[in-house]
C-alpha cells in the first residue's frame, strides 16, 4: 500500500472503521513509513487543538430563568403513562414470574392422553360396550391416522363420539373408567 | 448491593420534584448542551436561550422518562431535536454567508476561516487560536459539526453518539472520519512539525 492511500485512509483508520486486513495494512505502512506517521500525529493534534480550544463557556445564570419558569408554575409537568406502570422493573419481574408460573402449571397439569396404541382388539372396549366388527374397523382407522396427525387427540375423541352416538343408550355403561363385555 | 450513579440519583430525585437535583443535573451538562446547540444554530445568544429551553422541557418531560440512566442521551437528544426545529424555522441561519457578521457581535467582524498558509506563529494570543477553531469546526457540516462537538468535545462515546442521533454506530464513526479529514486539513498548519 503507497503513502497516498494510506494517507486517504488515515482518518478511516484513527476511527476503526476499516475492515480487518486494511487495518492491518495502513497499520503496517505506519510502522515502516516515518512521513505518514507524522500526518497521523498531525491529525491527532489537531483534534486536541479542537478539544482545547473548540468549546465555549456558557453565559452565567443561565439557570435563573428556567428556576423563575418552574416556580411561577408556568411549567407544567407531564404526567407518566398509565400504562407505564407495566414497564417498572417490579411489574416486570411480577409479569416474568406469572408467566414461568403458568408454564409450569401447564407441564404439570395432568392432560388427555397424547398417543394411542398401535393396534387395536377388533372387540375393544368403548364407553362400555363391544363395538362391532364394522365399528372396531372404523375407530382402527382413525386411530392410526390419528397417532401421526397434529390433532390426535380430536380426531380420537370424534371417533368415540361418533361410536357411542351409534349404539342404543342402554348400551351405554353407568360406570366410567370400568371395563365390561356386553353380552 | 453496587452503589447507584450519583447522577441517577439525581435524574430520580428531579424526577420526583426535587429542584435542587434538577440543579445538578444543569450544572454538569449545561456546558455540553450549550456547546452543541450552539454548533448547530452558531449563534451564542440563541444557544443561551435554547439552552434554556431544552431543560425546562427536560424538566416537564423527566417523570416520563423510563430509565434514569439513559437521561445522558435522552437530553442530548433533546438538545439536538430543538436545535433542528429552531435552524428549520430560522432559516436565515443556512443562507449566511460567511461575509455577513459573525456571532453576537455587533460591529461585525467576518466569519474567519483559518487559512494554513500563514504563519502560525503569529497566533499566540489563545483567544485567536479559539475563532480559528471555532470557525473551522462552523465550516462542518451540522451533522459532522454535531459528532465533533459530542465526541471531542463532550467525550461522548460513539455508542451513545448513535442514540442521540438515531442513526447507527458506523455511521457516526464515518461521519467522524470525515470531520477529522476537514479539520486537519483547515488547522494542520497550527500545528508544529
Amino acid at each position: 500500500m503507497d503513502c497516498t492511500r494510506v494517507r486517504d485512509l488515515l482518518a478511516d483508520y484513527s476511527v476503526r472503521i476499516l475492515d480487518g486486513r486494511t487495518h492491518q495494512l495502513v497499520e503496517g505502512h505506519l510502522q515502516l513509513c516515518a512521513d505518514c506517521k507524522e500526518e497521523l500525529r498531525v491529525m491527532d493534534s489537531v483534534m486536541l487543538l479542537v478539544e482545547e480550544h473548540g468549546t465555549l463557556a456558557p453565559p452565567p445564570g443561565l439557570f435563573n430563568a428556567v428556576r423563575n419558569q418552574i416556580e411561577a408554575g408556568q411549567v407544567t409537568r407531564q404526567r407518566p403513562a398509565w400504562w407505564a406502570i407495566f414497564l417498572t422493573t417490579p411489574a416486570r419481574v411480577a409479569a416474568m414470574g406469572m408467566a414461568m408460573g403458568a408454564v409450569a402449571l401447564g407441564l404439570l397439569m395432568p392432560t388427555t392422553p397424547t398417543s394411542l396404541p398401535t393396534t387395536l382388539d377388533p372387540h375393544l372396549p368403548i364407553a362400555g360396550q363391544v363395538a362391532s366388527g364394522e365399528l372396531s374397523s372404523s375407530i382402527r382407522q382413525h386411530a392410526m391416522a390419528a397417532t401421526e396427525g397434529p390433532l390426535a387427540d380430536r380426531v380420537a375423541w370424534e371417533a368415540m363420539a361418533q361410536i357411542a352416538a351409534q349404539q342404543p343408550d342402554e348400551n351405554v355403561d353407568k360406570k366410567p373408567g370400568k371395563e365390561r363385555r356386553v353380552e | 448491593m453496587a452503589a447507584e450513579n450519583p447522577q441517577t440519583e439525581w435524574v430520580r430525585r428531579a424526577q420526583a420534584g426535587d429542584l435542587q437535583a434538577f440543579e445538578q443535573l444543569f450544572d454538569q451538562y449545561q456546558r455540553g448542551i450549550y456547546n452543541v446547540i450552539y454548533q448547530m444554530v452558531r449563534s451564542e445568544a440563541d444557544a443561551a436561550d435554547l439552552t434554556q429551553d431544552v431543560f425546562v422541557r427536560a424538566w416537564k418531560a423527566l417523570p416520563r422518562l423510563d430509565a434514569p440512566e439513559a437521561f445522558t442521551s435522552w437530553i442530548y437528544r433533546i438538545a439536538t431535536n430543538l436545535s433542528r426545529n429552531w435552524i428549520r424555522d430560522n432559516t436565515r441561519v443556512r443562507k449566511e454567508s460567511l461575509d455577513q457578521p459573525f456571532g453576537d457581535d455587533e460591529e461585525g467582524g467576518t466569519r474567519e476561516i483559518a487559512d494554513t498558509r500563514g504563519d502560525p506563529a503569529d497566533l499566540v494570543q489563545t483567544q485567536e487560536v479559539q475563532d480559528v477553531v471555532r470557525s473551522a469546526i462552523s465550516g462542518l457540516s451540522e451533522d459532522h459539526r454535531t459528532v465533533v462537538t459530542l465526541h471531542h468535545l463532550e467525550g461522548m462515546p460513539v455508542e451513545d453518539i448513535a442514540k442521540v442521533m438515531h442513526c447507527s454506530v458506523g455511521t457516526v464513526k464515518s461521519r467522524l472520519s470525515r470531520a477529522r479529514d476537514a479539520l486537519k486539513r483547515k488547522l494542520a498548519g497550527f500545528i508544529e512539525r
